[in-house]
């Protein structure tokens, strides 16, 4: 049975739980996460290893470790994963509901109130002074970002490391450019995968 | 409005990217270059999104909204909400996955990507507002509280619109 170990992820031992109970664990972390990220990732922890003990912490970090996989937004990855897992696509949907329904309709209020006010010129002169703001937050994130990329190239050796950076700037440039941003992105994962892929062969060679 | 080409702009953003702040150079292009978007609906969807609950990447709700009503709104949900799906498939080739040092690569790459892409587009919007003493000091600030970690981003927003309204009105 090859296919055993690959199959694990999904078959880790999980009960079938009650839907409702289900649906009412993410309501109440959709409520009250703010900010995202690793909060929200602390607060579910809480919720199904701490409170309820239906997660060990190993099948939680497992859960955690496969989602930074997923495309779009890990934390919504990581609710369809729980969901499934303890109440299929059922669970799913609970679990998904739960988690956004009461984020997306505050996210949905908070906006149609702005449009309601974004015309006055105190609202106005705000966004001006909130725009700069968000680029300067926007910016500190990505340097933080930048340290995965950093951490998995240093490794590498310091040719693996300029190449990396290259890679950073020819990004940048394309999509200065005008180039749309899909290529940015291809060239991007494609770069580091070849280089990534690379440096392990050409380690494992100097091994013999 | 062609509904479609909407839906999958918004798609396209959020399957090929990843985390919160990974569609936003997808977004910001597409939408502005067909006059679907002008640049500050980005600050406010994003402003929105910093202090509303849920994961952050529900910035791409409020844009939705700003830039096409409810319907956009509800759109731009559902074209956050299919991609992560594909979790299921990916739980079950994990182990494989894993084992190419490429994979890694792949999504350190992206990220790369998205730093590169994604300075340039908030290069973009900066100058859009407006380029003062004022606007330069406020991103270097915040950019350097931000940092230290010790100062909550709301209150950093909040700081940034009153200096706005009191300097910038």
């Amino acid at each position: 049975m090859s296919s055993s170990s690959a199959e694990a992820a999904l078959a880790t031992p999980s009960t079938p739980r009650p839907l409702l109970d289900l649906f009412l664990i993410w309501l109440h972390i959709g409520a009250t996460s703010f900010g995202g990220g690793s909060a929200t990732q602390l607060l579910i922890q809480q919720h199904f290893v701490v409170k309820r003990n239906w997660m060990t912490p190993e099948t939680f970090a497992q859960d955690w470790a496969i989602v930074q996989f997923a495309p779009g937004i890990n934390l919504i990855a990581l609710t369809v994963l729980i969901g499934h897992r303890f109440g299929r696509w059922p669970g799913i949907a609970v679990s998904l509901l739960g988690m956004l329904g009461p984020a997306v309709a505050i996210t949905i209020a908070m906006t149609a109130l702005y449009a309601r006010v974004r015309e006055l010129p105190q609202v106005q002169g705000a966004l001006r002074g909130l725009t700069p703001a968000l680029v300067g937050l926007s910016l500190a994130f990505m340097w933080r970002l930048l340290k995965g990329p950093m951490q998995g190239l240093k490794p590498l050796g310091p040719p693996a490391l300029a190449a990396g950076l290259f890679l950073l700037a020819v990004t940048a440039a394309l999509t200065a450019l005008g180039v749309p941003v899909l290529a940015s992105y291809l060239v991007g994962a494609v770069g580091l995968g070849v280089i990534y892929a690379k440096q392990s062969d050409s380690l494992k060679e100097s091994d013999c | 409005m062609d509904w479609l080409t909407y839906f999958l702009l918004f798609l396209k953003a959020s399957l090929l990217s990843t985390g919160g702040r990974g569609p936003f150079p997808y977004l910001y292009t597409d939408l502005i270059a067909r006059g679907w978007a002008v640049e500050s609906n980005f600050a406010e969807a994003l402003t929105v999104g910093e202090i509303s609950p849920g994961p952050s990447g529900l910035w791409v709700v409020s844009l939705g909204y700003l830039t096409a009503g409810l319907p956009g709104a509800l759109l731009a949900t559902l074209a956050i909400v299919l991609p992560p799906l594909a979790v299921l498939i990916v739980a079950r080739i994990h182990d494989r996955l894993k084992s190419f040092r490429a994979t890694q690569g792949v999504l350190d790459g992206l990220v790369l990507a998205i730093i590169g892409s994604g300075a340039v587009v908030l290069a973009s919007l900066f100058v859009s507002n407006g380029v003062n003493l004022v606007t330069v000091a406020i991103a270097v600030v915040t950019a350097a509280l931000t940092f230290t970690g010790r100062v909550p981003s709301w209150l950093l927003l909040l700081g940034a619109a009153v200096v706005g309204v009191v300097l910038l009105t």
